[in-house]
């Protein structure tokens, strides 16, 4: 062997033995348990968000986070003269009341709205997870409690306007395991560490929007007709009573490329106590509504629109269109 | 005769307190809204029977005829079973589909003949009774029974231009039954019945009494209509207990007495509405118990002992502005329950003065850790002797701080 082999030899001797030794490190490192932290006492949303960055920047970014300032609150609830609404957009954790019942609202921390004490904080001052196998020697010591992933978790604040009621009564296929299929998917964090995405994709989420709801229109030889089929969302479309609303829309066109102005076709809504010329017009979940549509003689196309408007008073321009389709005769 | 719901739970409350103190344990709760209910049922309103009703609504119809007809369903209306009437008239003018025309009808055959047991439920009218010609004799027949709750009614109508002529004429002729006063002549000009509103209405907003009212204002139907309303804190959707606590706002003060009682009842949720509606009222319950001579912290101390139901107590002690409560709020600033603090500070700063400014300092000064909320509050406390306004703090949501401004103002006052 030549000294050039035997230097090269030892040179892949020493890689070989740094990369095991690496090796070793990591492994040690990954197969010893981190050095425990001392048990917090956890009393303000504040110190969970220092600890969960990931968690704290899509929740920052949800309605939760949002709940207690949100302006189309504020203006339905008087500015919260009425003070029942607080409950649900200042909440005392949920965990403290039997499942599925009221929630009442907390004094301290308002501007948080609905926050990670909310739903995470256990009556006994602990903290809960739906982790079944949750990090020991967290600071703030989580405890795996179940209810944190059943429907009448949500529940409590989300059925006052009977969301959970009508997921209930919803079709098997579409319930899946509950609110968090939808509402809470999967995420993955730093250090492949697995958890729920905490953004809460709902009414202000233009892709969990058109995920409830389809929309088919054409022009057969009987006329045009426009189709809404409820096939995404375990509950009504539009949910909660009185503040959402979706409207139909048709413009017609006499020339190719030239309409003239929306007209209203139809309004999904459940309305407020006080609207006593009104119906219950939500689109339950698993259904279809249909329309034959009117056409001028002299149409030879129309366009047709979904807009969604987070309170019935909202404009058009202001509301979140869905689907637009055109058709032709 | 029996005692009222105020005197049962004052027994009860002061039974507790008597052989301990310091109170180490909260109350045992009891079925207090269920024996209110069986212990009135006698005197309940009863059910209208369909021809009954019917009956009713055809001598409305025929009342509204400007002739001797009319005149004679009005008398026929008038010698109809009392209870049942009211129970039928009230149902009435809370259908929605009932004809607008007639339910004005209806409030006024109320303000004639109606009993005192449709004072609860008339009182809700007020949130739902959108036609402000039917607000005048809906407002009339709460004045007949001690409410001033529909008076703000008969201003706004006064004060609006756009209200139908007829309608303010009928507001302004509704002002001669305000209690009379000295050196009040009704209706000798306007200008002094319009006067002599602001005065009730201020006296009501401050009592919850109407001025010269007797002290013992509720019968036996009128007390069965209370629980009967009451029995809404129970429900878990949120309307029927928004609905219950806005009654409770406005009924005259003796109607407090229910609310007292029922922070004794064994569902949390009604204990829980029953003390937030009393923070919401405020300073009335506080002018009403000194009138009957009992002292809300006392009443209250075994539910302070109660972790539960503290800060609650704590936000209900403090809106009453009683006297003692502010010593009694003290200790629990430094509570080991951050929420706990926060009701302990709001309630000093709504019932304390320029003495607790000390007790904020030591607080604000401690190494645990204070809400928001709780760190305006002490620092208005710091201030309720001058006219600096209070620091702003961090995280504190404008409309919270605006609710404390307000409570500032007031101790400053």
């Amino acid at each position: 062997m030549s000294l050039a082999d035997r230097g090269r030899v030892h040179a892949g001797g020493i890689a070989a033995i740094l990369l095991g030794a690496g090796g070793v490190v990591a492994l040690v490192s990954v197969l010893t348990p981190p050095t425990p932290h001392d048990a917090v006492e956890i009393y303000s949303s504040a110190q969970c968000l220092e600890c969960h960055p990931g968690v704290a920047e899509e929740w920052r970014e949800s309605h939760h986070a949002f709940a207690f300032e949100n302006p189309e609150v504020r203006k339905l609830s008087k500015d919260f003269e009425n003070q029942e609404c607080i409950a649900c957009h200042a909440p005392r954790p949920v965990l403290g009341f039997e499942p599925g019942e009221r929630v009442l609202a907390r004094t301290s921390d308002r501007a948080m709205g609905v926050d990670c004490l909310a739903c995470h904080a256990l009556p006994d001052g602990g903290v809960a997870t739906e982790n079944l196998n949750p990090r020991a020697d967290a600071p703030c010591r989580p405890q795996p409690v179940a209810r944190m992933a059943s429907v009448e978790h949500c529940a409590s604040c989300h059925n006052q306007h009977f969301t959970v009621d009508q997921w209930q009564l919803a079709p098997e296929h579409l319930k899946g395991d509950g609110c968090l299929d939808c509402h809470m998917p999967a995420a993955f964090r730093e250090g492949g560490r697995r958890g729920r995405n905490h953004s809460f994709r709902a009414a202000h989420d233009l892709e969990a929007l058109q995920s409830a709801v389809s929309m088919r229109a054409d022009w057969s030889e009987r006329g045009p007709w426009l189709e809404l089929e409820n096939d995404g969302a375990a509950h009504n479309f539009p949910t909660d009573e009185r503040s959402r609303a979706a409207d139909l829309q048709v413009r017609w066109s006499e020339s190719a490329g030239e309409f003239g102005e929306w007209q209203h076709l139809h309004r999904f809504r459940d309305p407020y106590r006080d609207e006593t010329d009104l119906t219950n017009t939500q689109l339950g979940s698993g259904e279809t509504w249909r329309q034959e549509l009117d056409a001028p003689t002299a149409a030879v196309g129309a366009e047709v629109r979904l807009l969604y408007r987070t309170n019935p008073f909202q404009s058009d321009s202001d509301a979140t269109e869905l689907y637009r389709l055109a058709i032709e005769r | 005769m029996r005692a009222s719901p105020l005197v049962l739970a004052a027994a009860c409350l002061l039974a507790c307190t008597a052989e301990q103190q310091p109170i180490a344990e909260p109350p045992s709760y009891q079925a207090v809204l269920e024996a209110g209910l069986i212990e009135t049922a006698a005197d309940a309103l009863p059910e209208v029977e369909e021809a009954v009703f019917e009956n009713l609504v055809e001598l409305l119809e025929l009342a509204t005829l400007s002739s001797r007809n009319g005149e004679t369903a009005w008398r026929q209306l008038e010698s109809m079973d009392g209870p049942e009437r009211t129970a039928a008239l009230l149902l009435c003018v809370e259908s929605r589909e009932f004809p607008p025309e007639l339910r004005l009808w209806a409030y006024a055959a109320l303000r004639d003949f109606g009993s005192s047991a449709m004072l609860p439920r008339l009182t809700l009218r007020l949130k739902y009774e959108k036609d402000w010609g039917a607000n005048v004799p809906l407002a009339e027949a709460l004045l007949r029974h001690g409410s001033g709750a529909g008076l703000a009614a008969l201003e706004t109508i006064l004060q609006t231009e756009d209200t139908p002529v007829e309608t303010r004429t009928a507001a302004a002729l509704a002002l001669l039954g305000l209690p009379a006063k000295e050196g009040w002549v009704p209706g000798a000009a306007f200008s002094s019945d319009w006067q002599r509103l602001v005065e009730v209405r201020a006296h009501w907003l401050r009592y919850r009494v109407l001025p010269d009212a007797p002290t013992e204002l509720f019968d036996g139907p009128m007390r069965a209509a209370c629980w009967r309303m009451l029995s809404r804190f129970r429900s878990q959707p949120l309307r029927p207990v928004d609905d219950a606590r806005r009654v409770f706002e406005r009924l005259p003060a003796e109607g407090f007495d229910f609310l007292i009682a029922i922070t004794q009842d064994e569902d949390l949720y009604v204990r829980e509405h029953a003390l937030q509606t009393l923070a919401w009222i405020g300073p009335p319950v506080g002018l009403h118990l000194q009138s009957a001579e009992l002292d809300l912290p006392t009443l209250f101390a075994p539910l302070l002992a109660d972790a539960v139901m503290r800060a609650r107590t704590l936000e209900a002690l403090g809106a009453s502005n009683a006297p003692g409560a502010a010593a009694a709020v003290l200790p629990y600033l430094d509570d080991p329950v951050y929420d706990v603090v926060t009701a302990a500070a709001d309630a000093l700063l709504r019932c304390g003065d320029a003495s607790h400014a000390e007790a904020a300092r030591l607080r604000l000064a401690a190494e645990r850790q204070l809400s928001p909320e709780a760190r305006y509050s002490l620092g208005c406390v710091l201030l309720i002797d001058s006219d600096q306004a209070p620091p702003p703090v961090d995280g504190l949501d404008p409309s919270e701080q605006a609710r404390r401004d307000s409570w500032l103002a007031a101790r400053r006052d």
